[in-house]
């Protein structure tokens, strides 16, 4: 078992080497904890709201009751005074748990992790498992934080069109898996997310100024890269022009790059932001990649015998 | 000689794999498909639809290739999209009868067998997912294929990829794949030799061919 809380408290990381059978059962009490986490933060973040309603009103009823009550008679203004410090109380009661629970649901917004990222990892790993050895170990380095934290910002411009505003870039290689085939064909699958923030303060007509913020998404590129023996495969040379014509990706996503030599196979992907980054179509995507360059593989193998 | 076929049923959108001996028959009507041919059985595939014949077509094993005969059917059979009033089958060949496209299974008509422990002990399915090998198990449990006899187990994720594994006519690849058998592979100098055809193969040892042939043996 590598799900150890303290350590993704500190950095939201899942890197390991095993057996797959072991990897998709982390993966999975990893997704038992983003559920609570998220559950948690839900209850916690309810809680906050009825505090913060509640210190409101407490406090507002005490301040009219201040008031009324100066004007009352001598016999009404001592019970008036209680009630007015209980509401105050109340009301400070209220706000020490509000802040209690915001600290607590802000503890817990750093369990909840992107979903797709750990489930499309178990789906991934399930595929590749069907043409592995039982035993054998792959790596996973699976990055659980949000694609716009600040140690993933890569570079600051000015923005081009608006005046005052820069953007920042960020880059997020959020999974790196690694492994070896029964034919003896080892790969890595590599994701990288690019996204943007544009940011600066806007003046409005009225003159006033507003910092403005927006994210959108860039791109996402997906790197296969697989190196096979070339005993099996080193005829695949003479596929090397035609073997891209043999890729077969979804709509929306685009060859950035395929290299064919005789020891190697280097395809990566470009995900444009007009299509959903979710679960289904990065499944969908990098299922095609392999079986694309599988197309390939195993008519070169045909074209491999020895005389 | 036992085939697999594959097709969607267009009107439940299930997916029929049946592992089939030949002589097969194919048509609307079971009873009008023949009982028995040349004293075989034949298996009768019954295809519901006003644009498939009563009995529309035969798949049946001819000097041993295997072939498909049109039945004078008004609409015909389509081989890989062209009409064609008999054809010989060969593994991954699309059959289009009326609304049905039929898909002669690559891995199963020469390598897979229903019968799944062989003589040997071990299991003949050809099984994996990117590429295939021999099942060899020697139990039918944990073999992805023997759970599905008549499924492919990974079939949706192969279906991402329309015609995987399939390079005929029309396909990536046919070329190199129809001249397989000329190929060879020097793992020590990495050379890619080709080998003409027979009636090419005295012009081709006289000329630059010599060399490499020479080499290679
Ligand atoms: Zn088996």
């Amino acid at each position: 078992m590598s799900i150890n809380l303290e350590t993704l408290r500190k950095s939201p990381t899942y890197s390991v080497t095993a057996a797959v059978s072991d990897i998709v059962k982390d993966l999975r009490e990893l997704a038992t904890l983003d559920r609570a986490s998220e559950a948690k933060q839900t209850e916690f973040g309810n809680l906050v709201t009825k505090c913060v309603v509640g210190a409101i009103t407490s406090i507002v009823i005490a301040f009219i009751l201040m008031i009324v009550v100066g004007e009352m008679g001598d016999g009404f203004q001592l019970f008036g005074n209680i009630l007015t410090i209980l509401l105050l109380c109340v009301g400070v009661g209220c706000t020490i748990v509000a802040i209690y629970a915001g600290i607590r649901e802000s503890k817990y917004s750093r369990f909840n992790f992107p979903n797709h990222r750990y489930a499309l990892t178990e789906k991934i790993l399930e595929m590749l498992e069907r043409d592995m050895d039982k035993e054998a170990k792959v790596s996973v380095h699976l990055v659980l934080s949000p694609a716009n934290q600040d140690s993933k910002r890569i570079k600051t411009v000015k923005h081009p069109l608006k005046s005052g505003f820069k953007i920042d870039f960020f880059q997020d290689d959020w999974l790196k898996m690694e492994g070896q085939f029964l034919d003896k064909t080892r790969f890595v699958l590599t994701t990288s997310e690019l996204n943007q923030t544009a940011y600066g303060w806007k003046t409005s007509r009225s003159g006033k100024s507003k910092y403005k913020t927006k994210s959108k998404a860039k791109r996402l590129d997906i790197s296969l890269n697989l190196t096979y023996p070339q005993r099996r495969y080193g005829a695949i040379k003479v596929l090397n022009n035609e073997a891209v014509n043999a890729v077969k990706i979804p709509k929306l996503t685009n060859v950035k790059r395929m290299r064919v030599t005789d020891k190697g196979i280097n395809l990566v992907v470009k995900m444009s932001p007009s299509m959903p980054w979710n679960q289904e179509a990065l499944y969908q995507t990098i299922t095609m990649m392999f079986l694309s360059v599988y197309q390939v593989l195993n008519l070169a193998r045909m074209l491999s015998k020895a005389k | 000689m036992q085939i697999q076929l594959s097709w969607i049923d267009p009107v439940t959108s299930e997916r029929r794999e049946p592992l089939l001996e030949t002589p097969v028959a194919l048509g609307r009507e079971f009873a009008s498909m023949p009982q028995e041919i040349d004293g075989n059985r034949v298996a009768r595939i019954v295809l519901a639809s006003e644009r498939v014949a009563e009995y529309h077509a035969l798949i049946d094993v001819a000097n041993g290739e295997l072939i498909v005969v049109d039945q004078n059917s008004s609409t015909g059979t389509l081989i890989n999209s062209v009409r064609l009033p008999s054809s010989t089958l060969i593994d991954g060949d699309r059959l289009q009868i009326g609304p049905y496209e039929i898909q002669l299974n690559p891995s199963s008509s020469q390598t897979t067998s229903s019968s799944e422990i062989g003589a040997s002990g071990e299991c003949d399915r050809m099984v994996g997912f990117l590429f295939k090998r021999r099942c060899g198990r020697t139990t039918n449990i944990g073999c992805p294929y023997c759970s599905y006899p008549d499924n492919n187990p990974y079939y949706y994720d192969y279906s991402y990829y329309s015609g995987y594994g399939n390079y005929n006519r029309g396909y990536w690849g046919s070329n190199y794949y129809d001249n397989r058998d000329r190929y060879y592979y020097d793992p020590e100098t990495g050379n890619v030799d080709f080998t003409e055809a027979d009636n090419m193969s005295l012009e081709g040892e006289m000329d630059a061919d010599f060399e490499m042939d020479m080499g290679a043996s």
